[in-house]
């Protein structure tokens, strides 16, 4: 089940593309999760349980897993993030999707070709 | 550490996502909101995020909650569809409807891309219809402001345990005679519990508080004074904020002079020393010693065990009550642990029937009668406390049956829209979902009202509330527990009426009727019921309210025996004068009750230390006539003189009052009522006859003869008894009135204005303090408790009128406004606008009248919950019911007759080509 997410079956969530987006680079907690994001897009607001829900569907859609933090760490750092091969494969298909999005506006002439 | 409010709510909130979401994230979105909280600067931004994150978070429980049902709707509806088309009905068009879906890899996945779209559709569909929303979340939000508002006030004054530790183990201990009459305790017999009871870690009496004037402060000042034994600070268990509590070796006799204060005392007038060292007040003690007392310690602000003081004087120290008989005690102890108020009574009634047995002729006491101290405090108002809650759970109810109506109506008109939807492939749970979603905002908008009002609300009722209602202040500043209860209230009335109504707008096959503007048969019977369920609440409150009114008005206009009209009372409180004697008060009253009389204004002018507006003094005992009986009687003890029964018409029955005769030196006499006559001297004459008092009084030698039986006169709290009491001339026994304070009253012609009257006794001694009043208003501070849950009771009531007038308006308009085409059709048939306008009134007719029957036959149960506070009318009284059905039934066809009128003014050829 949890592949066909992977297979690039559809367009993503952009909260989920976003926080793909950050796991790619690193490996985070919920917070860095949220700091990040709010440094990269500051016009949108991150909702706590929306986050959450949304981390959970990932996991739950095999595109994220979830990694105890070691044990010294802060409580609520507890638990970590990391990106699975579904969550890259999801990735690529989504930005290849976005890709021919952006090939179609510069066709049409609503962007600039460069 | 504290937690902002906001995030209280949230955290609140988060414990209704489903257990396997919370078992994942565990307190993770709550502890990120509160994180994320510090994080957004501004109030602005503050504000939008604390919204923003609710409303999200609500989404996200409705979601998941409705989330697998509503799944499991749409696969029953695929696979038990008629075939045609079911496949596709079940996949394609919901993703067609539904935007793009990911995969159905999470059950609720269906389900929570449309159901955020929904909320957010629904706030904008709701925001953009403030007519039809700001009344609906109004009318939500009084019901549950009202509704908090009273849960908070039986948490705060009957719930909410005192401020002493382990409060449930201190109690109140009184003499119980054999007939059960609770008295209070005489020194001697605490006494004697205080030295053999086993049950007690500590029991104290205490004398007061009295009114006392203490020199030393900044300026001489009228202040509350107690008189308390050794264990008082003890039994409390606070300790003092600043010095320590009188000590034993202190409260004894020939101990050191010491006091102790209030800490309001200590910063108002001590000016709030650190340092207590030097501190020393000039106070008179219970005998009218005047002595120089040093200030050892301050209470904590708003310590009142055993009521509000603002010296503490020890009371062990000199204690002349050598007899049983005067009950001027208070007591208040505190059990050890293991003991129970029932075993502590057994302990005590032990001790007490031992001093029975011993000393039979001079107490009347056979045992004790113990309840704890929070029934003291709160006991009396328990009763009308719980009837203000039921008020407004019932306004509540109220508010979400109107709610309802406005929601079923709203329904209909999208049973098209609902319809659209449906043939295009939408489930009835999402329009369940959505419509469920509406009611949130409602309740969520309510609920905001709502606590805004509770906290309005209870900051006034600590400013107007009378003083026999405790603890009511502060209650508005606990805002989680009245966040709490609201939320409480919103969830029932959400799940009661939201869900009901929302289920009853979408069922059956709305397709069907997607073309019918017209309000179907089974959605009327629902508006009938909510009408007729409202009609009942506001009669039952009405009702009830009309009983208490009526009630109020025969204490008010009750035969207390005396009058009130145009009588001035002043309070005298003669500051106790070094070296003074009891002669020094009967020269001063002599002068003012002279010079009084002689000013034109006043009619006549007279003296009591005991007024009857303010009940029963506790200055008494046994009476021991010349046979040497001492009958079972508790008379009260005024001191008066001949012109305070003239003043205020107490008539005299046989014999005398007061004249020239009784002066100081002259055999005493005294004047008695016809209960006392009744009782001591049965079927004989009393005149002439002669008894004395034991107990406390300072003139026991001195015998009193009877000459005159007056009238009753008694205050309106006994007005269902009658009790005795006997009159002595202030000349022959001024003591009493170096006791307490006196009250001179004048009967005026009417021109006389209080201000006059207090600068004549200032001209007479600028020095002595007076207070005066009216003796209406004195009357009227007594009935304050009454009146304040009348008029919140009555709030109610008329809120919940107005409510169900507007209910019933908005009903008669939305059916007149859907069935437009048909009484055009009925119009053009030739019918006459005024019968088409009637009958559509009518419409409201039934429910109502059933209402009303209903309401009457409850409203009953609901007066009897108060039918001992009723005076002079039945649990049920048939006339105020008569009345409040009346204007009920004229507020309803009123409220019916406006939107019907507006039929008459329909041009039916204008109706059918419109529709």
């Amino acid at each position: 089940m949890a592949d066909s997410r992977g297979s690039g079956s559809g367009p993503l969530h952009d909260l989920e593309r976003a926080i793909l987006m950050v796991l790619l680079e690193v490996d985070a907690h919920a917070y860095g999760i949220v700091a990040e994001l709010e440094r990269r897009m500051p016009e949108r607001r991150i909702y706590p349980a929306n986050l959450y829900r949304r981390l959970n569907d990932m996991v739950d859609a095999g595109l994220l897993k979830e990694q105890p933090a070691p044990a010294s760490a802060d409580a609520r750092q507890r638990c970590h993030y990391r990106v699975t091969a579904a969550g890259r494969r999801a990735a690529r298909a989504e930005a290849e999707r976005l890709e021919r999005v952006v090939a179609d506006a510069r066709r049409l002439g609503l962007l600039r070709s460069r | 550490m504290r937690r902002p409010v906001a995030v209280v709510i949230y955290a609140w909130l988060a414990m209704l996502l489903p257990a396997r979401f919370r078992s994942r994230a565990g307190a993770g979105p709550e502890e990120l909101f509160a994180w994320q909280l510090e994080r957004v600067r501004g109030g602005l931004a503050r504000t939008r995020f604390i919204v923003g994150s609710l409303a999200d978070l609500a989404g996200q429980v409705v979601a998941m909650r409705l989330g697998r049902g509503a799944t499991e709707a749409v696969s029953r509806e695929a696979s038990g569809g008629d075939g045609h088309g079911a496949a596709i009905a079940g996949t394609q068009t919901r993703s067609a409807m539904d935007g793009p879906v990911l995969g159905a890899s999470s059950p609720g996945r269906f389900v929570i891309e449309p159901v955020l779209r929904d909320a957010r559709l629904a706030v904008r569909n709701l925001v953009r219809q403030p007519a039809f929303t700001l009344p609906v979340i109004a009318t939500l939000g009084l019901g549950i402001g009202m509704a908090t508002a009273m849960v908070a006030v039986v948490r705060g004054v009957l719930l909410r345990p005192l401020p002493y530790p382990d409060e449930d183990r201190v109690v109140v201990v009184r003499e119980r005679t054999e007939s059960g009459g609770l008295l209070s305790a005489s020194y001697m017999n605490f006494a004697d519990w205080r030295e053999s009871g086993r049950t007690f870690e500590g029991l104290s009496a205490v004398v007061g508080p009295r009114h006392t004037v203490v020199l030393g402060g900044e300026e001489p000042v009228r202040v509350p004074a107690l008189f308390v034994s050794a264990d008082y600070f003890r039994v409390a268990g606070v300790p003092p904020v600043l010095g320590r509590p009188l000590s034993d070796d202190e409260n004894q006799p020939g101990g050191v002079n010491a006091v102790v204060v209030s800490h309001r005392f200590w910063s108002e007038t001590l000016g709030g020393p650190r340092d207590l060292a030097g501190e020393a007040l000039t106070v008179q003690d219970l005998f009218g010693r005047i002595e120089s007392y040093a200030v050892v310690g301050v209470m904590p602000a708003g310590f009142d065990l055993m009521g509000a003081s603002d010296v503490y004087l020890p009371l062990d120290r000199a204690v002349p009550w050598n007899v049983r008989g005067n009950h001027v005690a208070h007591v208040v102890g505190r059990l050890v642990a293991d003991a129970t108020l029932e075993s502590a009574a057994l302990d005590l009634d032990r001790v007490q029937s031992g001093i029975h047995a011993e000393f039979a002729g001079e107490t009347e006491a056979i045992g004790v009668g113990i309840v704890s101290l929070r029934e003291e405090v709160v006991g009396s108002v328990r009763t009308p406390v719980l009837l203000l809650l039921i008020g407004a759970l019932l306004l509540l109810a109220t508010s979400f049956l109107n709610a309802s109506g406005a929601l079923l109506a709203r329904g209909v008109v999208r049973r098209r829209e609902f319809g659209v939807r449906v043939s295009l492939g939408a489930t009835r749970g999402r329009l369940l979902t959505q419509l469920i979603l509406e009611s949130a905002f409602y309740a969520t908008g309510g609920l905001v009202l709502g606590l805004l009002i509770a906290r309005g609300l209870l900051g006034l009722l600590a400013a107007v509330a009378p003083p026999a209602i405790p603890r009511l202040g502060g209650l508005a500043a606990t805002w989680p527990e009245l966040l709490a209860a609201s939320a409480a209230l919103v969830t029932v009335g959400l799940l009661l009426f939201g869900v009901a109504t929302a289920a009853l707008a979408t069922r059956g096959d709305p397709a069907l009727r997607s073309r019918s503007g017209s309000t179907t048969r089974g959605v009327r019977a629902i508006w009938g019921s909510l009408i007729a369920a409202e009609v009942a609440l506001a009669l039952m409150l009405l009702a009830t309210a009309g009983v208490l009114g009526r009630s109020l008005r025969g204490i008010v206009t009750a035969d207390t025996g005396f009058q009130t009209a145009g009588i001035l009372s002043a309070e005298i409180n003669l500051p106790p004068r070094p070296g003074g004697s009891a002669a020094d008060f009967v020269r001063y009253f002599d002068t003012v009750l002279g010079e009084l009389r002689s000013m034109p204004g006043i009619e006549s002018a007279g003296l009591s230390n005991v007024l009857p507006v303010a009940g029963s003094s506790n200055i008494g005992g046994p009476v021991q006539l010349e046979s040497g009986d001492t009958p079972d009687l508790i008379a009260q003890y005024r001191v008066a003189d001949a012109g305070f029964f003239e003043t205020l018409g107490i008539g005299l029955v046989r014999g005398r009052v007061f004249d020239q005769r009784d002066v100081a030196g002259a055999d005493h006499s005294t004047v008695i009522n016809t209960t006392m006559a009744e009782q001591l001297f049965p079927g004989v004459d009393a005149i002439g006859r002669r008894f004395h008092l034991g107990g406390m009084d300072p003139y026991r030698d001195d015998w009193l003869t009877i000459v005159g039986i007056v009238e009753e006169a008694r205050p309106w709290t006994v007005a269902a008894g009658s009790y005795p009491v006997y009159y002595v001339d202030y000349r022959q026994r001024p003591a009493f009135l170096a006791f307490t304070a006196a009250d001179v009253v004048v009967r005026t012609r009417g021109t006389m204005a209080a201000n006059d009257l207090r600068a004549r006794l200032a001209a007479i001694d600028a020095d002595v303090p007076v207070r005066i009043s009216t003796l209406d208003e004195r009357i009227s501070s007594r009935t304050a408790d009454r009146r304040f849950v009348l008029t919140l009771l009555a709030v109610f009531a008329l809120l919940a009128l107005a409510l169900t007038t507007v209910g019933i308006w908005g009903v008669v308009s939305f059916v007149a406004s859907r069935r437009t085409r048909d009484m055009g059709i009925r119009l053009a048939l030739g019918a006459t606008p005024n019968r088409v306008a009637r009958g559509l009134q009518w419409e409201s007719g039934p429910p109502v009248l059933i209402g009303i029957a209903v309401g009457a036959a409850l409203a009953g149960s609901l007066t009897r919950l108060v039918r001992s506070h009723l005076y002079g009318v039945g649990v049920v009284d048939p006339l105020s019911l008569a009345a409040v059905a009346a204007t009920i039934a004229l507020t309803a066809w009123f409220a019916s007759y406006l939107p019907a009128r507006r039929v008459k003014r329909l041009d039916p050829v204008n109706t059918l080509r419109e529709s």
